[in-house]
């Protein structure tokens, strides 16, 4: 097993909020006194939220990330940009250093989708806020995995509307985050955070009424970087709250509980 | 420089310019101590989990600069004043955080930038990042937990780099590409804005 640096650790632990008083207060007298000190300490912050937005913290630091950084739109703010900077990075090293046309590019439009349902995870930290409604869009967009189960009219693009939920951490005050289905909506897209350590998929997901009714499920979603998505019809989803289950399947059909969402659907 | 923010209207401008002496002589480099000295409690704060770290980081300095304005004598360890200044301030935080009422929920995110503003946003950065910057990067932020510790340690090995230099130099390239990217939101949106088509490159020119 790999030890982080000591002093790295300790560096972590206090900006996660997790290190011991006395070693906090000796810490910040030193990065008062030493610019370095205190620049270094800026990177690593830096890197926490590029590590979070990667899916690189363990279960613990993701959770002590989350209460230090996520409950500000300060931290949420950078957040969206730290994972708009890693999709942008993730792009394949292979490019071909000409320009490329976004039609041309389908990693372009992966990144592109990730990023604007990083714009929809900001939107659904803040408990109180208004109904998401990332849409409708018109046609199937670019979407990082393909509809789980979804047909689409051979003669009208089907209209989505996008949400996306962090795992277990959607529910505030006044309840889970909403996305509003207008009257020709097709498709309700659910971009779903994967928790880290997942393994690689596919997966299958149950969306269950707030009675418990399971009113949806589908497989065969493949992840894509770190959300997976995933296209629930809207004439299964009457105006409510909802939970949402999600599994990996292994080869054998086994399954394994990974993340549980909340959502709910508003209807004009 | 500026007490813009500051709660104390009670410190007087020559407590404030006491303070800027005591930094630095020269008026200007003193400017930048302060500025400098005020980011870092900014940060403290909000490493602290405050949620109104520029506020307490004024009050620090304000009461900073009123001790000096009372003839505290700070030739020493001016840092560990102030850090005793933020500790009492961060304290006195907390035990107002522990009788508030809860805060309203936070103003509604901006709306996020269109797809076709990204897409050629991305595109137009990354061309502006060399791709060992980028390799190091992508390399640097392993997903896997365990595996990323190992990973940066053999890329700083690999770079003669110590730890530090190495996550200092991932944050740079990080720091231009984001700035790259909110830059090139701005100038699009902004374009559009006034009409015109978010900026586009003639058929068969580079």
């Amino acid at each position: 097993m790999t030890v982080r640096e000591p002093d790295e650790q300790r560096r972590r632990q206090y900006l996660l909020g997790a290190l011991p008083e006395e070693d906090a207060v000796r810490l910040e007298r030193e990065f008062l006194a030493d610019d370095a000190a205190y620049e270094d300490l800026v990177a690593l912050e830096d890197d926490l939220f590029h590590d979070y937005a990667r899916g690189g913290l363990t279960d613990g630091e993701r959770v002590q990330f989350e209460r230090r950084f996520l409950r500000e739109s300060e931290g949420r703010r950078r957040l969206a940009d730290a994972r708009r900077v890693q999709a942008a990075l993730q792009a394949p090293s292979a490019r071909p250093g000409k320009a490329v046309q976004p039609s041309s590019a389908p990693w372009l439009a992966a990144a592109a989708a990730l990023l604007l349902a990083s714009a929809a995870a900001w939107w659904a930290w803040a408990p109180d806020g208004p109904p998401i409604a990332l849409g409708p869009t018109p046609g199937p967009a670019a979407s990082p995995s393909p509809p789980a189960a979804v047909s689409p009219s051979p003669t009208r693009a089907p209209v989505i509307t996008v949400l996306a939920l962090v795992p277990g951490l959607t529910r505030g005050a006044s309840g889970p985050r909403r996305a509003l289905l207008p009257a020709d909506a097709s498709v309700l897209r659910l971009v779903l955070e994967l928790p880290p350590g997942r393994p690689p998929g596919p997966y299958r997901v149950v969306a269950r009424s707030a009675e418990g009714a399971e009113v949806w499920s589908g497989e065969g979603a493949a992840a894509s970087g770190d959300t997976v998505a995933v296209d629930v019809p809207a004439s299964a989803l009457a105006e409510g709250d909802y939970e949402l289950v999600l599994s990996a399947l292994s080869p054998g059909g086994a399954r394994r509980d990974l993340a549980d969402y909340a959502f709910g659907v508003l209807r004009p | 420089v500026t007490r813009a923010g500051s709660r104390d209207r009670s410190l007087s401008p020559q407590s404030f310019e006491g303070l800027l002496a005591r930094l630095d002589p020269d008026r200007e480099r003193a400017g930048e101590r302060y500025e400098a000295l005020r980011r870092k409690l900014l940060r403290l704060f909000t490493w602290r989990g405050c949620d109104a770290p520029e506020d307490l980081a004024d009050e620090v300095l304000d009461r900073v600069a009123r001790k000096l304005g009372d003839g505290a004598d700070l030739r020493t360890d001016l840092g560990g004043y102030v850090h005793g200044i933020a500790l009492n301030v961060l304290h006195e935080h907390w035990r107002r955080a522990e009788a508030r009422v809860p805060v309203p929920p936070p103003p509604p995110a901006p709306p996020e930038p269109a797809e076709e503003v990204l897409l050629q946003c991305l595109d137009e950065c990354l061309e502006k990042v060399p791709r060992e910057s980028r390799d190091l990067v992508r390399e640097y932020h392993e997903p896997e937990p365990g595996a990323r510790i190992r990973a940066r340690q053999e890329l700083a090995r690999r770079l003669g780099l110590t730890p530090t230099a190495l996550r200092l130099r991932a944050y740079r390239v990080r720091a231009s590409l984001q700035a790259c990217l909110a830059d090139c939101q701005a100038r699009a949106e902004a374009g559009r804005a006034a009409g015109l088509r978010p900026e586009t490159k003639p058929p068969g020119t580079s």
